[in-house]
């Protein structure tokens, strides 16, 4: 039987793993180290011998709880090692000003929160990441990257058209990776590069699906959430449209 | 979500938890959702969906078989954080710490996260560096006077405080809990060398701190 969570959503409700991580869960703990071990070194995410994220979490927590801080220092290393992984894909150079500092801090605290299990304002906090690893880290490296652009965007006033015309290099600086994910890291940083009300009025009508303005003075748009006009809005989603336009020629 | 009559105001980092568990990648409908539930963070919740909503669209380019099997230095640097604040949550809370030394200002205590950083960049240092001298985990008497004074200077306090500061025992934050069955003791204190040497710093970085 696999330890329940504690952690509550703003409803009240437990939160619960999903079936299939509750089950891989089970599995691992009737294991012995070296078989675990084998497995924690299978690091194809379609093997049926991969380990969840979700399940590294719960084994890290439980070999810590348990005293046994040989596996819970090699486990974690490995889940750290993964994040790293994604954080390299997540927050590429040029992302965000200070990247390499977000990505080591998003590492960094990821470590301490597990030090912090059990313990302080937040003891349950790691049951989020034993529900959906993925979904948690963001999560935690997002509050980061928001708070460099608030830093950001209180210390530099906002570039014209002509500094973002002069920054190709930083719309087209990515990894090499195959063609699909090239491009999906250079539109990402293509979006980054706009000026920040630009860079709103795109997410937020492109991508999160917001009307430009609405005629019911109570429905939230992209006008209502920026203090702006709906006029003002489509003026930036045209700039920014041509900024990107040529970003897509550039490709 | 689901719906649910009044409640207790819940901490801002559990509703953006709760925000990424809904729905990897936020659109307007649940951030509505949420904004309407929780509109004392409306703000921060909108912002917040649209640095996720540009990370759920880099997340898609993540490799998958992406781990490496060596241990890089991010990974190690990781590592010592975790195994740092283990030993100071397991050390004991800030009430054991004021017993055990007198009250000694710490010119470190009200420094934002952004201005530890912005500290670190300034001593060509890192945060790490920087965390360790707010918690007096270097010991004082290892430091040059050159690096003390252009600590006060870039701290803006005197000299004495900054000695009087790394006099005073190891200081545990106060997120820490204690749980030892032992009385708390001071943290272990390194040498300033040894600091400079053990904080993921660049030979550069070194030197110039070593050179003060």
């Amino acid at each position: 039987m696999v330890r329940p969570l504690t952690k509550r959503t703003g409803s009240g409700d437990r939160y619960t793993r999903p079936p299939n991580i509750e089950a891989v869960i089970d599995a691992a703990l009737a294991l012995d180290w070296p078989a675990l071990h084998q497995r924690t070194c299978v690091r194809d995410r379609r093997s049926p011998d991969y380990l969840p994220s979700e399940c590294l979490v719960h084994l890290i927590r439980k070999a810590h709880r348990d005293h046994h801080d040989t596996m819970r220092d090699q486990l974690l290393a490995i889940l750290l090692g993964r994040c790293e992984a994604t954080l390299a894909a997540t927050l590429p150079d040029g992302r965000v000003p200070n990247a390499a500092y977000v990505r080591d801090e998003a590492l960094g605290r990821l470590g301490e929160l597990f030090a912090e299990d059990g313990t302080g304002d937040h003891p349950d906090e790691l049951d989020y990441f034993e529900v959906r690893f993925n979904a948690a880290f963001a999560a935690l490296r997002t509050d980061l990257v928001r708070e460099e652009v608030r830093v950001l965007r209180r210390a530099s006033p906002v570039p014209d058209d002509e500094a973002i015309a002069r920054r190709p290099d930083a719309v087209l600086r990515s990894p090499a990776t195959p063609e699909h994910g090239l491009f999906l890291t250079q539109l990402c940083h293509a979006i980054q590069t706009l000026p920040p009300e630009e860079r709103d009025a795109v997410i937020l009508c492109h991508i999160m699906g917001y009307a430009e303005e609405a005629d019911d003075p109570a429905k939230r748009t992209a006008a209502t959430i920026c203090g702006v006009t709906g006029r003002t809005i489509r003026n930036r989603l045209t700039r920014a449209a041509a900024k990107l336009s040529r970003f897509k020629e550039a490709l | 979500m689901t719906n649910s009559p009044p409640r207790r105001s819940t901490p801002l980092r559990n509703v953006l938890y709760e925000l990424v568990l809904a729905k990897p990648t936020p659109d307007a409908a649940l951030v509505d959702a949420f904004v309407r539930h929780y509109p004392e963070y409306a703000s921060e919740l909108t912002e917040y969906a649209i640095e996720l909503a540009l990370d759920a669209l880099a997340a898609q380019n993540e490799p998958i078989d992406g781990s490496v099997a060596t241990t890089t230095p991010g990974v190690s640097r990781a590592m010592s954080r975790f195994h740092h604040r283990l030993s100071a949550v397991r050390k004991g809370p800030d009430a054991e710490a004021a017993r055990a030394a007198p009250a000694v200002e710490n010119p470190f205590a009200t420094l934002t996260r952004a201005e530890i950083r912005a500290l670190g960049q300034r001593l060509h240092a890192n945060t790490v560096f920087i965390m360790k001298l707010r918690d007096r985990l270097i010991r004082g008497d290892t430091m040059t006077e050159g690096f003390l004074r252009r600590l006060a200077d870039e701290l803006g306090v005197l000299l004495e405080t900054v000695v009087a500061h790394f006099a005073a025992p190891a200081y545990v934050p106060s997120r820490a809990h204690f749980k030892a069955d032992t009385k708390p003791e001071a943290g272990e204190q390194q040498t300033f060398e040894e600091a400079v040497r053990n904080c993921g710093l660049t030979p550069a970085q070194q030197q110039a701190l070593l050179n003060l």
